[in-house]
Formats: C-alpha cells, structure tokens, sequence
C-alpha cells in the first residue's frame, strides 16, 4: 500500500510541478537575455485561462479532433506513471518499461498529427508532417541512448536502471559522457526545443510542435499544453534518472521521500536551467539539418556503447 | 488429436469450391452462399486446430497413397503447424465474410463463382502448405498455392498493368520454388526419404547443412519479400480484388515464413553465426527498404503491399536474432527472439488483413486508390474510418494494440543481443539492429498517419469521396472482427503469446528454454522486463477521464462554438489541403541517397515575358531501383547470352537432326571408349 501511495503522489508531483519547470526555463532564459521576462508562475495562470475559455473548433474537422486533447493526456499521464522520480520505485514499476515509455509518448505524438492534418489547415499538416519527421530521425539515435544507458542494468526497466544507476556512484568512464552528450540532444530534441523547435513562436511556417495545436483553443488547447510539459518533465527525468539518481528514496519512508523531493526538484532546475542556457546561446536549425544534429547523436550513443563494451 | 479438424476444412473448402463453380442458373446465388458457408465453418474449424492442437497434443498423420511410389500425399499437423492454421483461419474467416459484400460490384461483368471458388482453392491450398508431411506434398500445395494466388491476383485482367505484374509474381515465385526443389533434394540424398519425419533426424555435414540453408532462405525469401527478391510483390498484391490481397499479404506470406522455420528448426542442426547475421542484415535491410518505398508510394495499396514487405523484414530480424543465439549456445533468449517472430506474424496477419480490407471499401466506395485523392471520409464512412483506425494504430505498433507485442518482443531480443551478446562484434550488431528496428518503428508511425489521415481526415478532394457510401453489412462485420482481434490481441497478449509459448516449449533444440519468455493471461515478458498491456491502457482511460475531470473542475462549464479553419484569412478550399505526397516529402529529401526520387519540374513560360509563368507541370516518383540496377542488367546478360547460341537455332529441320545424330554418335564414343 505504501509503494502504491508513492507511486501516486510521484505521479501527482509530475503533473503539478510540470507548468513551473516550464515558467522556470521561460524566467531564466529571459534573466539570460537581459529581460524581466514573465511571472515563474505564469504557465499555471495560462491554463487557468485556456480551461474557463469557451472553444471554437473547424468545421472541417471530425471527432478524431476533439478527442485527441484527452488521449494525449491519457497517454502522457500513463507515462508519467512508469518514470520514478522521488523514488526509485514508480506506480506501474512491474511494467515500468523503457520501450512501453518510449510507445506512449508515441501514441500521444500519433494522436497529435492526426488532429494536425484534420481540420484541413496546412499548418496543421505541415506541423504534424514535420513532428513525424524529427521523432523518426531521432527514435533510432534515442534507443541506441538508452541501450548504451541501460546497459550496466541489462534491463529496460527502469526502476532497476535507476538502481543500478544509484549504486554505480560517480561516473568516471568517457562512455557515460558521450552517452550524456547524445542523450542531451535527444532530450532538446524530443521537448521541441532551440535548436529543433521554437516552443515559444507564433509564426506559422516555422512551427513544428505547435503546428497541429495552432486549431485548438479553450480546455482542449490547455490539455495540450499541459501533456508537453509534463512530458518534458518526464523527459528531463529520464536524463536524471540514467545519468544522476543520487537522492532518490530507496523506500517510501519519511525522510527518505522529501530528501528525494529536494533531490528531484534540484536536478530539475539545473536541467532545466542547462536547456534555458541552450535556448539562448543557438538559432533555431533548418528542417533539413537535423538529420547531421540527430544523426551525431547516434553515433556518439554508438561511440558511448563500443567503448563500454571494449572496457 | 485426431486429424479430422483440419482434414475436414480441407474437405469443405473443396465441397465450397466445387458448390460455388457447378450451381449454375437461379441456382448460382445458392451455390455461393453455400460457399461461403462451407469456408467459413472451414476457417472456424481450422482457428479451432490451432486452438486445440497448440495445447500440446501428439502429432498426427494421415497418408493417401499415389500411383508412384513417391506421390504419396501426406498430411500431419503439430503444434507448429497448428498456430499458422490459426492464422489462416482467423483472417480466412474474416476474408470470406468481406467477400460476401466485395464481390457484389462485379456481379454482371465478371465470373464472380470463379473468384469465390478461387479464395476457397487458395485457403485449402495455404492450409495444405502448413500441413504437408513430405516434399511431394509440400510442393504440390506451394505450388497450388502460387498458381491459385497469380489467377486470383489477375482476376481483373482487363485493367492496364495486370497481367504483366501477375507474370513478374509467377516468375518470381517458380525461380523461388526451383532453390526449395533442389534444397529438398540435398535433404532426401542425406536422409535417404521424401518423408518430413525421416529428414528431422538426417544428419548433415556442415557444408550441406550452409548450402541448404542458403538455398531455403532464397527459396522462402522470394515469397516472403525479402529484397533484392521482392520485386513482385508491391506489384502483385495491389491489383488483386482486395479480399484475397489481404489473404496474401496476411496470410500467404507467413507460409514462407513457416517454411523457413520449418527448414532451419527441425532439419537443420544450429548453424554458424553467420546465418543469423545474414538473415538479421536481410531483415533489417527488407524493413528499412519496404518502409521508405511505403512513405513514397501515392497508391493506397502498393503502400499496404510495401509496409508487408517491412513486416516481414522485421519477422526476419527475429529470426536472425533466433539463429545468433542458437548459433551461441543460448537456447532461451533464441527461444525469446522466436517468440516474437511468432507472435509478429500472427498481428501482422490480422492488421494487414484488416487494412487491405479497409483499403478496399474505400477503393470501392470513392473508386480510386490513389492517397492523395480522397479525404473526409470519415464522415461517410465512419465504421470503416474506426476500424482502419485500429489497423492503423496496430501498423505503427501502439500499444495498448496488437502490433505493439510483437515489436515490444523483438526490441527485447535485440537488446538482449546488445547487453550479452556472446562477442562484441555481436553486440554492436545487435545495437545496430536495435537502431534499425527503431527508425522502422518511427517510419511505420508516420506511414499509419499518413494512410489514415489522408484517407479519412481533412477536406473531401473528389466529388466521388464527397458522395462516398458506407461499405456494406458483411465488410463491415469482417473488419470489425479484425479489429477487435488486433485490440484483444494487444490488451491481452495471451492469445497469441500464449499458443507461442506452447509451441516454443516443444520446438527441437529449443526444448526446455521456454521460461525466458513467460505469458500471463494480462502480462508477457521474460528476463528482467515484462509489460502489462492491460493495465497501460487502464492507466490511459483513467488519465482520459482525469482529463475530463480536472479541466471541468478547474475551468467549470464552457461552450464550443463551431467555427472556420485558420487559412490566413482566405476561405479554405480542398486543393489547398496538404496532400499524402507533401506529408512524407521529408523523409524523401533527407533518404534521397537511397531513394533517388526522380522529380520533373515543367513550367510553361509566357513567351512575351520571362517574369510570368502559364503553368507548372510537376511529377514526382520513386524508380523501382532494384529493378533497374539488379534485374535489368541479370536480363540483359541472359539475352546476350542466348544470343550467343543464336547460330545453332537456325531453325532448319536437318541441323537439328544432324545435331541428334552427332549426340548420338558421341555417346556411343563414349560408351565404347569407356
């Protein structure tokens, strides 16, 4: 019963604590630029906003479109209950599996595009088009990652990945950091991020992400939101999970899991913090180099598994 | 079990066959109906088979003796063999229910009791294929097998481009059966038998046991799709009538994956490494290249035909991992990566089955296959919008779907190939394949998308699509069947996984392994990870009712007010919709060095100025490659050399008798030297 009220409350801790990693990055990439930037707090009051805001949905579109909002969600919440975070242990950790994670931000993603292309705006299309084509250059270079970080586990799943993580200590192997370069881009890329997607801009020819969300309004458009950013969370959970799952509460017990809390809450600002950094230090990429970016990516991942392999 | 199961579908789908061809007159309707019932019984009693016979009873045999000594037809069925029958029999059913309303359109123009008759021929013969018990058999009913499907396949003849695609699938198929023949001939010269039983327990010296191998695996890979051998398939399949494409994509193509099995399980000893590497390379290769064809094909489908040719280069990457840990002494992760070779083929079986039914009430109702024309289906057509849906979902390996399983199991041996492969060498291979398996996986999402969007959403882009009528009651019925298989399939990986499992226990040299890969009756897993399919997609409708909940409580009561789509201020029209083709260009710009798309940009300039243009031609296309690079110079030397021997074929009656009066005279020469 224990394990089960952990696995609950990491799952609620994600969900609620995904809009202020969000309006984190957002305030230190505008301390970065030089700008004031917006209230930390401010993602919360904009999906506070989109859910009393009445909806206006195209004609054109049909009920694929009005359901997706909620199988996104759907899928993203069931993967935020696979992902330990405060604790070693997560809700479902008996089928807490790697390729299960990786298939449901899939069918979350396979949703999205499909609402993309069915209001019959190009942008949507265009968007959803372009969202297909990035997750298919980088899925290769993210399953060969998460070989190479699964390895010393021999599992994929991720609750033993974050035990074997925790009991390895300091990292010392030039493996691990070429694993942790690749994976870096891999998470930049997945959360639709400078240099691959611009999550803050309006402009339509540019977008990705926000292409197929560009029809959708009132709650709809909140639960979008709000699934790409835990989604994001979960991402950047992933990273800490392989690569720092120092703190993490062996056990649901008293001080065990608020020092995990502590623990999740300053990996988090310094990942999030690291990718604000990113944001603001590159331009945006054409579509077309992509392919080189993900493309080192896997062969660093590649580079990370033959040298643990030799040693 | 006593054979009676399957021997009396054999027996009724012949009785259908027959009653479907001799009812003539008023009769005929009667004769057909009475056929359809006959297959579908038939079919029922062959999912039965699988079902008892994969629960582990002993082999049974029945023998009909020919004139010759060696034509002797003998039948067996075991737990192998018993869970392809399944699969026949479970997209077999769904087939003779769709053909019920499919076939209506050519009612008055076309023999349509030869094309039921025909489906009925093609199940027996599919069914024959699994259940032979020796090589005269097997043979005779791959052979059947191949004729039934080219006949079937050009069925409609009379459309440009038939029969030319049904002589490439019959070429085809006779250059594959000719490697069986002689691989079956190297194994009765060792075991001293036709019979299949005798030929388990030859003993092979290794070069043999190479030579047999390569000659089954080109055998089997010239059915299964394997490139560089599969040039007739993305042509075969697509002109088919779409009932009997999905049998032979679904179904027919896992003979060829039986057989293969059957040669490299229980004839063949465990081999060199090599043979599961090259049969990992062949797959991986036939996956990448089917899916990339599949994302640049506008014909709905060639496409589906293209994404079998992936689904089956997949199934070969488990085999291939099979053979790797066979070759490496470690029975139970072979068993492992069988299992999910296995258990691919019986999803694969029902979604490509299920979407080339769908592809064919949409050809039906909006009369054209091309992907960029029709659109909006889904709201003419909802039933077939919702079960497409769910091949489609299967196709691109979602969970909480059916396809999923099978993927889920093959990354597992893959990764058990990159954590403990017994070499390096093997484990970077196997990190490659894991590579390889996952830009497929990633593509397939994208071609599911790419199918059902642009069949089913957006803006109607014909008339015909705008008018478009539901397909009828027994169509629907028998997607519908299809579909709950793939979702049941999925949530509960029992069903196949199961029979798998069974069939693992009992397969030679595998024996005793089978505890690497365990089913319960909601999880499959084995090693260190298992997943629960279920309760994933527990977790999701809980996460959908969450969502409803929280943005009620949070937002309160809100409107939806219908509106127009954003198209920067222009009122939105079909053709400025995007289309299937611009959807995947992407993916054809950045592979362009393997796929070498051929584009041809015309414009037609005003004469008087250069700034103006009267209007753009554009055509775009991906050149069969294979074709032009392997096949075309292969034929080019053929004829050159037949070109050579042109002299002596002068066509004069007397050479060609003084050519046999030399050959006789240099026998007897030789008989007396000797």
């Amino acid at each position: 019963m224990g394990e089960f009220l952990t696995g609950l409350a990491q799952l609620a801790v994600v969900v609620l604590i995904a809009p202020l990693v969000t309006g984190f990055i957002k305030k230190i990439k505008a301390i970065l630029q030089g700008r004031q930037g917006p209230r930390i707090l401010q993602p919360y009051y904009d999906l506070y906003k989109y859910m009393r805001k009445d909806a206006v949905v195209s004609r054109e579109s049909s009920w694929i479109f009005t359901a997706t909002p909620y199988v996104v969600f759907g899928a993203t919440l069931a993967a935020a209950a696979l992902v330990p975070v405060i604790a070693r242990d997560s809700l479902l950790s008996f089928t807490g599996d790697l390729v299960l994670l990786i298939y449901l931000f899939a069918l979350a993603r396979f949703f999205i595009t499909m609402a993309g292309v069915d209001t019959g705006s190009s942008f949507g299309a265009q968007g959803a088009s372009r969202e297909m084509f990035v997750s298919s250059l980088a899925e290769p270079a993210l399953f060969v990652t998460l070989l190479a970080a699964a390895l010393p586990a021999g599992t994929t799943n991720l609750s033993m990945i974050a035990d074997r993580a925790a009991e390895r200590g300091w990292p010392t192997s030039p493996a691990f950091y070429m694993m942790l370069v690749a994976f870096a881009i891999l998470v930049i890329a997945e959360t639709g991020r400078i240099p691959v997607d611009n999550p803050d801009t309006h402009l339509e020819l540019t977008m990705i992400h926000e292409g197929p969300l560009l029809e959708y309004s009132g709650k709809a458009l909140a639960l979008l939101q709000w699934s790409a950013q835990i989604k994001q969370v979960l991402l950047f959970a992933l990273l800490a999970d392989f690569c720092f799952p120092w703190g993490m509460a062996v056990s649901a017990e008293w001080p065990a899991l608020p020092a995990g809390l502590a623990a999740f809450a300053v990996k988090m600002a310094a990942i999030g913090a690291f990718a604000a950094f990113v944001e603001m230090s590159t331009a945006k990429m054409r579509l077309f180099k992509f392919p080189r970016l993900l493309g080192a990516a896997l062969v660093l991942s590649f580079f990370a598994l033959t040298a643990e392999y030799l040693m | 079990m006593r054979l009676w199961l399957p021997g009396g579908a054999l027996a009724l789908f012949l009785a259908g066959a027959c009653a479907a061809l001799l009812f003539s007159g008023k009769a005929r309707t009667a004769g057909r109906r009475l056929a359809y019932v006959c297959s579908a019984v038939a079919c029922a009693a062959l999912i039965a088979t699988g079902a008892v016979g994969v629960s582990g009873e002993t082999a049974a045999v029945a023998r009909f003796r020919g004139a010759l000594p060696f034509t002797e037809i003998l039948l067996r069925v075991n737990d192998f063999s018993a869970f392809f029958l399944m699969i026949i029999g479970a997209v077999g059913l769904a087939a003779t229910i769709y053909s019920a309303g499919y076939v209506k359109q050519y009612e008055g123009h076309k023999s349509v009791p030869l094309l039921t008759a025909g489906m009925l021929l093609f199940l027996a013969a599919m069914a024959c294929v699994v259940m032979a018990g020796n090589v005269f058999t097997f043979l005779l009913a791959w052979e059947a097998m191949s004729v039934v499907s080219w006949l079937l396949a050009t069925y409609e003849h009379e459309r440009p481009g038939t029969q030319r695609a049904g002589f490439i699938y019959v070429v085809m198929t006779h250059i594959g059966t000719v490697f069986l023949t002689i691989a079956f001939f190297i194994l009765r010269h060792y075991s001293g038998s036709f019979e299949f039983a005798r030929m388990e327990q030859a003993s092979l010296p290794p070069s043999a046991q190479s030579l047999v191998f390569v000659l089954a695996l080109i055998g089997f890979g010239a059915k299964a799709g394997l490139v560089p051998l599969h040039i007739w398939l993305p042509r075969a399949h697509p002109v088919a009538p779409s009932h009997i494409s999905a049998l032979m994509s679904g179904v027919m193509l896992k003979t060829a994956v039986y057989g293969f099995l059957v040669f490299t399980l229980y004839f063949l000893q465990p081999g060199p490494l090599w043979w599961g590497l090259l049969v990992l390379a062949a797959g991986a290769n036939t996956a990448l290249f089917g899916v990339l064809h599949a994302l640049g094909e506008a014909d709905k489908k060639r496409m589906l035909a293209y994404s079998s040719i992936e689904n089956m280069g997949i199934l070969f990457m488990g085999i291939g991992a099979m053979l790797i840990f066979q070759a490496a002494g470690r029975p139970s992760a072979a068993a492992f990566a069988l299992a999910a070779a296995l258990v691919h083929a019986a999803n694969h079986a029902l979604f490509k089955g299920l979407l080339f039914m769908g592809a064919g009430a949409v050809l039906k109702a909006a009369g054209t296959s091309n992907m960029n024309l029709p659109g909006g289906l889904i709201r003419t057509m909802p039933w077939t919008a919702l079960f497409m849906l769910a091949g489609a979902l299967a196709m691109a390996a979602m969970p909480p779907f059916n396809g999923f399983v099978g993927e889920w199991l093959l990354f597992q041996s893959l990764f058990a190939l990159g954590f403990e492969g017994p070499t390096t060498a093997l484990r970077i291979a196997g990190a490659l394949a894991v590579a390889a398996l996952a830009l497929v996986g990633a593509l397939a999402a994208f071609l599911s998308v790419r199918l059902f969007a642009f069949t089913f959403l957006a803006l109607p882009r014909s008339e015909q699509a705008k008018e478009a009528k539901e397909a009828s009651l027994s169509m629907r019925v028998a997607m519908g069947l299809l579909a709950v298989g793939c979702l049941a399939a999925g949530l509960l990986p029992f069903v196949f996984a199961g029979s798998a499992q069974r069939v693992l226990e009992r397969i030679t040299g595998l024996a005793g392994a089978a505890p690497a890969f365990e089913v319960s009756p909601a999880a499959v897993g084995g090693g260190t990870s298992e997943i629960a399919p279920a309760a994933a997609a527990l977790l999701i409708l809980c996460g959908l009712a969450a969502a409803g909940l929280l943005t009620r409580l949070i937002g309160g009561r809100t409107r939806t007010v219908r509106g127009e789509t954003w198209n920067c201020g222009e009122p939105l029209e079909p053709r400025m919709t995007y289309t299937a083709g611009g959807f995947s260009k992407p993916v054809r710009v950045a592979f362009q060095r393997l796929l070498m798309p051929h584009r041809v940009l015309y414009v037609d300039r005003d004469p008087r100025t250069p700034y103006f243009a009267r209007g753009f031609t554009y055509a775009s296309e991906l050149p069969p490659l294979v074709e032009n690079l392997l096949y075309k110079p292969a034929m080019n030397l053929l004829v050159a050399g037949a070109r050579l021997f042109r002299g002596i074929q002068n066509g004069v009656v007397q050479s060609y008798l003084l050519y046999l009066l030399a050959t006789l005279v240099l026998i007897l020469v030789w008989r007396i030297w000797r």
